[in-house]
């Protein structure tokens, strides 16, 4: 093909480009995850950091300047990289997440450069791809309660989107390895749940895929929201693996809302009340006390743990807390979930 | 046109059809389904025919017959992506001879065949690359709108700006146009509308419809358009409305595309028909046998008598039955909605049985079972419930302590098409 010599093809087979980790050295922008915990007390050399630790770190593309391959990392070296950090430093325990997210999600932002610019397609591209999204998704449920600063929820959805897009580019290949692409559809349809026009998209999918599990859930968890039954929907979210569920949360409020405000109608008389406890099982939260406040601060009346519906109108509120479903708190091995095998 | 002409009697024809300002005639001559096409002093080497050319014409024209030739002789080598390629110069080398015309607006019939042949060529090409070739959808779509431009009265920008300034210039041409409506090229605006929509809906970006109809909505002569036009327009609106989930609008476009629509051009009713019976069927009403064998639509049939008698399980069957059909039109999901007015239904059915206003969950819970629902429960029959009354489709509330559902003593199952959509 005349266009194959035209790739580029990295040439640094580090982690990290050698002058980039000796300047960063000197200017002692190490991140406490590439400095190898067994220093040497005796002999304080700048070698301290253990070279295969260092991961090289996201930078802006400088406009006009020729890239210069020595710094770019070729497959291998990227797949070798992101599994490393799934696998080593996403597993840590001595650390708050907050700060292995912002460690970790700037150096897959690095990979995911290095895999632009040369144009990686092929499996291996697939797996790191596959790697990355799963990492956003996982992200948004982990960080979900974070403060801002910790985390951008924005450019998390940005780069998750972007991460989907590439794959599903590189997924349209012929010869392209698509023995997960099915997974990643039904994320893909549970996150953009709220869109009519992802009928389209469905509907143009491979008959192959039609027959798929996966997909035949999350598309039933579509249909459930889209005709508005919160019992169904949060039925069959509750059976999903836990990425559709973290795929699907940025919903759940919006869904539950509308289901209060449904009920809020259908179920007012004069002397009715409603169990707060079923509400908290139909739409799967954690606890009682959670589905209480939700119900009060939209303004719905709770006594001894019933609820007594008028045909108020709601009060408008927006919170995240309510965004968790029962099943997606409580600690899940990352390692597990991102890179299964 | 005679099959044995000689290479410089079309060239001929050409000059006598631009002295002549005949649009249509241009248009035959160069259009690909005509059967000038097929005479062989076409098929001669490029250079020989460029040579004639360049000897009878002056620019702007001579790109224009170069152009034709070109895309001709891709058609001869079954190439359509050449063709394609040439067809879109051929467009931009008229668009050139467009925007010389000042006051004069017999072009734009030329234009209307070239526009639908290049749309034609490009869906060729993009379906047999099995979709991947998109570039070709938005080839069209970049050249569609400059012609768009050239009509509207737009003098430059870029397609990024075009939102505003589409706005901006159509209150400006009402304002202070030069040309006078007669030899306006305004006509033409939505005859390349119609046109990007159907790349459009290809290529999946419906929002980028938004911008145009808003630009048609403006023109103070939206209702005199062609006819054909609009009806072509209605129907892609009406779509549109339809994917937007709003349904009286889309019933209200379609209804008109449908009713203005030619009754020789049996297969576009058929097709307007396609959109307009979920539709119909959403805000409550049955289609007619005669109606749906009339235009050969019976897959319909199955589908609107069970919806009529409440029967989820025929429902289902019947879905299942025509997926494929369904999926083509890519109304197989809009019909999931269409549930909740089977429920509706079977529910009225279980009122009328049981004669009572206190009606047991359990009852419905039955029903379903039935219908070979083996999953549900009490909770999501309630769930079912509290939606109907939600939208008005039943008169009531549900006891929650009691299993019950207690409807209104008066018109407790409103006749849904009287209901207002939410």
């Amino acid at each position: 093909m005349v266009g194959e010599s035209l790739i580029l093809k990295g040439k640094c087979f580090l982690m990290c480009p050698e002058s980039e980790l000796i300047r960063r050295q000197k200017q002692n922008r190490l991140s406490v995850f590439e400095i190898s915990p067994n220093v040497a007390t005796q002999v304080s050399t700048r070698s301290d950091t253990n070279e295969i630790k260092a991961v090289k770190e996201y930078a802006r593309p400088a406009a006009g300047k020729v890239i210069d391959m020595e710094l770019i990392r070729p497959i291998d070296v990227l797949l070798k990289t992101i599994k490393y950090l799934i696998n080593s430093v996403a597993t840590r325990q001595d650390k708050p997440w907050s700060t292995i997210y912002s460690f970790i999600s700037n150096r897959i932002r690095a990979v995911k450069q290095d895999l632009t610019i040369q144009r990686c397609k092929g499996r291996k591209a697939i797996r790191v791809l596959e790697l990355a999204a799963r990492f956003y998704l996982f992200s948004e449920v982990k960080m979900a309660d974070a403060p801002v600063e910790d985390f951008d929820p924005i450019l998390n959805r940005d780069q998750l989107l972007d991460a989907l897009y590439k794959l599903f580019e590189l997924y349209a290949d012929d010869s392209a390895d698509c023995s997960n692409q099915a997974e990643f559809e039904s994320y893909n349809v549970l996150y953009n749940l709220d869109k009519e026009n992802i009928e389209m998209r469905a509907m143009l999918m491979n008959i192959h895929f039609r027959e798929s599990a996966i997909l035949q859930h999350a598309l039933s968890i579509c249909k459930a929201a889209w005709l508005k039954n919160y019992v169904k929907f949060f039925k069959l979210v509750d059976k999903s693996s836990y990425l559709c569920q973290c795929a699907v949360r940025r919903h759940i409020y919006r869904i539950r809302r509308e289901a209060i405000q449904t009920m809020n109608m259908a179920y007012s008389n004069r002397t009715g009340t409603f169990p707060i406890e079923k509400l908290a099982q139909i739409l799967q939260f954690k606890e009682c006390s959670l589905a209480e406040e939700f119900s009060s601060v939209h303004g719905i009346e709770v006594t001894c743990s019933q609820l007594t519906f008028t045909k108020k109108p709601l009060i408008v509120f927006q919170d995240r807390k309510f965004s968790t479903i029962a099943s997606t708190d409580g600690d899940i091995s990352i390692s597990a979930i991102i890179a299964p095998g | 046109m005679a099959f044995n002409q000689s290479f410089t009697q079309y060239l001929g024809s050409l000059e006598n059809a631009i002295n002549n300002k005949d649009g249509r005639k241009l248009g035959q001559l160069l259009s690909i389904k005509d059967a000038h096409i097929q005479n062989p002093s076409l098929k001669q080497r490029e250079d020989v025919l460029q040579h004639y050319i360049c000897q009878r014409f002056t620019p702007p024209y001579i790109d224009l017959v170069a152009d034709h030739v070109r895309v001709v002789a891709a058609i001869h080598h079954y190439d359509p992506r050449h063709a394609f390629d040439s067809q879109l110069g051929l467009l931009q080398s008229f668009s050139r001879v467009l925007q010389s015309h000042k006051d004069e607006n017999w072009g734009i019939s030329t234009m209307y065949l070239l526009i639908s042949e290049l749309t034609a060529l490009a869906f060729r090409v993009y379906y047999y690359s099995k979709g991947k070739s998109t570039d070709v959808l938005e080839k069209s779509a970049e050249a569609l709108m400059s012609c768009f431009r050239i009509c509207a009265g737009d003098r430059g920008g870029g397609l990024s700006c075009l939102i505003c300034k589409l706005l901006i210039y159509l209150n400006a041409i009402l304002a202070y146009s030069r040309s006078s409506l007669e030899t306006s090229k305004k006509w033409g605006m939505l005859g390349i509308v119609n046109n990007l929509f159907k790349i459009y809906f290809k290529l999946n970006k419906l929002h980028l419809c938004k911008p145009l109809t808003r630009a048609i909505n403006s023109a103070t002569i939206k209702d005199d358009f062609l006819k054909s036009h609009i009806v072509t327009y209605r129907y892609y609106v009406g779509r549109k409305a339809m994917f937007d989930s709003e349904f009286k609008e889309a019933d209200e476009k379609l209804s008109f595309a449908f009713n203005h629509c030619h009754t020789a051009s049996r297969k576009n009713k058929r097709l307007i028909l396609m959109y307009l019976l979920p539709v119909k069927m959403m805000i409550g009403y049955i289609p007619s046998n005669k109606l749906l064998s009339k235009y050969r639509l019976t897959q319909f049939l199955e589908i609107a008598g069970a919806v009529k008698i409440g029967n989820l399980l025929k429902f289902k069957e019947a879905v299942a039955k025509h997926q494929k059909f369904l999926i083509r039109c890519g109304v197989y999901l809009m019909l999931e909605r269409l549930k909740i007015l089977i429920y509706r239904n079977l529910f009225k059915k279980v009122f009328l049985l049981m004669r009572t206003h206190q009606l047991p969950i359990s009852a419905f819970v039955d029903a379903l079972r039935s219908m070979q629902e083996d999953d549900i429960d009490a909770d999501e029959v309630e769930c079912i419930l509290a939606n109907l009354i939600y939208t008005g489709y039943v008169r009531g509330y549900i006891s929650h302590q009691h299993q019950k559902l207690v409807v209104s003593k008066q018109n407790p199952f409103p006749v849904p098409s009287q209901v207002s959509l939410r």
